[in-house]
């Protein structure tokens, strides 16, 4: 104890002198001196393989020195993403951060190509956002983010927002960040979809879905078919159903899907059955004469839109299960989850093989103000 | 009355005793333990690490005999009264060790995650040295303000635990489904990777001299056991709910990404902020991990008082926690040394319990 007591100070000397020895060397960085990428592409060019093959654009903002904030596109190219950066620098005045972006933008090449090199380098960096939202691109990357939207500072904030904004309508779900897609590439029984997103005149609009097989993007649906894939692979997803005499006679009503799936299995062959609960408000009804007084034609139309909706994903499901050799719907998972993980099957051709029932529950839920 | 006030300095209330308990066993294996389970047991994970805990109840069960029959005795005494005063010591050195090596483990894990998290800029002995004073210093202070550190420390941190909770939002239950699916002998064997993580509960042999009230011990110990369990399980769940078997297996350190699952508006991503408070629960780990060295020595050398031996430590462990290298090195070690410790504690601990239920009181008295 004495001896403690007599050395106290040179402790506290040696203490403060640590302290002051690990902080030299260490410093902040001036903002000026920092560039905030928005949005990083994913691109390659097959032409230069392999000694330039990837090519990776980002989206930053620069502060400048009287405090303004522009935004103008790096790209980097080389034979692995970790070296586009190392290219990148030569080419920009400012410090490069990596992460912070809150878009990713792959091409069609790139995806096709296989993103697991970028999602590695992703999972990799600890400072990137997970949360970011990811989209796949036709044409290149790079000509995406230079995009100018009216109204909006750069294209970046404008896919931002319509990717956001997707689950709205069309039952888009709101599955496409980052850590979705880590969480679906090798997942298994589990497979990614992404917005498919393309330059239109002067816009920039949602084009559809890619669907992917592992890393690997497989096939591209348009709009339409999207909507009804959305419909049996997601759980509460909103959109529009609509059933249609002629271009007077319609009626439109915004549904908020419930989706169930059973599997069974006999044979060693797999039987599921995708339950959907359909709870629609009805949006426009020109079709339906006293739909407001009478249950019965209420009842009419409930039995309508639920034959409807159901031939509509009986049709489709049996090209959608074979058409791009992988399931897209996640059936795999349901199985998987019940027959056990593990046992080396191959859920891309199981389902294949296996037998799909859609079976629709349609129940109108509000009315709104009243029919013209 | 000075010397009554004195005992009451020295004595820690149950509450306190548990506290220290949890304190010392989570740590930063915490970040990364539903790998190692998951690797054997799939989605049963959380099972493996719900049988896991009978290696703490049994130390404690064997704790509560020992504070009966000697309630004012740690273990390095005991030892010493059973095995004779030189296999005891040895063997007690190699008791002590096992409380260095995880101490040392400890704070080279917990460099590794903060420098890849938190302070990228910094460089290993930077964070090691600056990281270590604080701890050195509540260890150096005592078992009263370590248990005072610990009640409080639990308290500030008990929102980590509930953070995680965002997650429910996101995963899905299907990813621990079927239960039971990997097979009851595969989640045994998962069980058994779980050690490292239970470990540190030995320290009831040191410290339970310290129980205020001795017929709490039991009581204290379950509890403690308890809360642990349900920390590892959740975090498991969560785990395997969130990111599922295959994709967890991708990150060195799964349990951080959970806490992205919380959508802050203005913050980016709140992994820096949950890295940044775990520090205080390794902060505490690595404390209570200390004082069980430095208080172990200062048993079986009774010259040296603990606090020299507090600051006699501080570059041993600096220069032991950087031999451990970069994650994977670490984790090779630490998983190989691990196991080799926990049977060696396993078999010391029973066996100083049978000698002393077989032989009775009386024969001790020679030594």
């Amino acid at each position: 104890m004495v001896t403690i007591k007599k050395h106290k100070i040179y402790i506290s000397i040696v203490v403060i002198l640590i302290f002051i020895l690990c902080c030299i060397g260490s410093k902040g960085e001036l903002v000026e001196n920092l560039q905030i990428p928005v949005a990083v592409g994913a691109d390659i060019d097959k032409d230069k393989d392999p000694t330039n093959i990837y090519n990776i654009p980002f989206l930053v903002y620069s502060f400048e020195e009287e405090g303004g904030i522009s935004s103008n596109i790096i790209t980097g190219d080389g034979k692995s993403i970790g070296d586009t950066r190392e290219n990148r620098q030569l080419k920009s005045g400012t410090k490069s951060t990596i992460g912070l972006s809150r878009t990713f933008v792959f091409s069609e090449v790139y995806s096709r190509f296989g993103l697991r090199t970028f999602l590695d380098i992703c999972v990799n960096n600890p400072q990137i956002n997970d949360r970011a939202l990811c989209v796949v691109c036709t044409g290149k990357a790079e000509d995406i983010l230079k995009f100018n939207v009216e109204g909006y500072g750069n294209s970046a904030e404008f896919i931002d927002k319509m990717v956001t904004n997707l689950q709205q309508y069309n039952f888009y779900s709101m599955q496409y960040t980052l850590i979705d897609l880590f969480v679906r590439v090798d997942t298994e029984g589990r497979n990614a979809v992404l917005p498919i997103i393309k330059i239109k005149g002067k816009n920039i609009e949602t084009a559809g879905l890619a669907i992917f097989k592992k890393d690997k993007l497989v096939g591209k649906v348009d709009v339409q078919k999207a909507k009804i894939i959305n419909i049996l692979k997601e759980n509460n997803v909103k959109g529009i159903l609509t059933l249609q005499k002629d271009s007077k006679n319609y009626i439109n009503c915004y549904t908020v899907s419930k989706r169930k799936v059973k599997c069974d299995k006999k044979d060693g062959k797999y039987k599921f059955v995708i339950t959907l609960d359909l709870k629609g408000s009805i949006v426009s009804n020109g079709l339906y004469g006293d739909l407001q007084n009478n249950p019965q034609v209420l009842k009419k139309f409930e039995e309508d839109m639920k034959i409807y909706v159901e031939k509509m994903c009986n049709e489709s499901i049996n090209k959608i299960k074979c058409e791009y050799g992988t399931d897209v719907l996640d059936l795999g998972l349901v199985a998987a989850a019940k027959y056990g993980r593990g046992t080396n099957t191959d859920w891309n051709k199981a389902i294949c093989d296996s037998d799909i029932q859609v079976d629709v529950k349609f129940s109108v839920d509000t009315e709104g103000r009243g029919d013209f | 009355m000075i010397k009554i006030n004195k005992a009451k300095d020295t004595l820690l209330t149950p509450n306190q005793f548990t506290l220290t308990l949890k304190s010392i066993m989570v740590g930063i294996e915490i970040m990364s333990i539903p790998n190692f389970v998951m690797k054997v047991s799939k989605q049963d994970a959380w099972i493996s690490i719900l049988l896991g805990a009978v290696y703490p109840i049994y130390l404690v069960i064997i704790a509560n005999f020992l504070c009966k029959k000697f309630p004012k005795d740690n273990i390095l005494v005991l030892s010493k009264k059973c095995f004779g005063n030189f296999l005891g010591s040895i063997l007690n050195f190699i008791f002590i060790s096992f409380f260095l090596l995880s101490l040392t483990a400890e704070l080279a894990g917990y460099s590794n995650v903060f420098r890849v998290y938190a302070v990228t800029f910094l460089k290993n002995y930077q964070v090691l040295l600056t990281v270590l004073i604080p701890i050195a210093f509540v260890s150096y202070k005592g078992i009263k303000t370590l248990g005072r550190i610990n009640e409080v420390g639990f308290y500030l941190t008990i929102c980590l635990i509930i953070f995680p909770v965002g997650i429910l939002a996101y995963g899905s239950f299907l990813n621990l489904m079927p239960v039971f699916g990997s097979g009851f002998k595969n989640i045994v064997k998962g069980s058994t990777y779980t050690g490292f993580a239970y470990s540190g509960m030995e320290i009831i042999f040191l410290i339970y001299p310290f129980l205020q009230d001795r017929k709490k011990l039991l009581k204290c110990g379950f509890v403690n056991t308890a809360i642990v369990t349900f920390i590892y399980v959740w975090v498991t769940f969560g785990t395997i709910f969130y990111l599922g078997v295959d994709s967890s297996q991708k990150y060195l350190w799964p349990v951080i990404t959970l806490a992205d699952s919380i959508k802050v508006p203005v913050i980016n991503s709140f992994r820096y902020i949950f890295v940044t408070l775990f520090s205080l629960v390794e902060f505490k780990c690595i404390s209570t991990y200390y004082f069980a060295v430095s208080y172990g020595l200062n048993q079986s050398i009774k010259k040296v008082s603990a606090k020299t031996f507090t600051i006699l430590l501080y570059p041993i462990i600096i220069i032991i926690s950087m031999l451990y290298g970069n994650p994977t090195n670490c984790r090779y070690y630490v998983n190989n040394l691990a196991p080799v410790y926990i049977i060696f504690n396993l078999i010391y601990v029973s066996i100083v319990a049978a000698l002393i239920y077989f032989k009775r009181g009386g024969n001790y008295k020679k030594t």
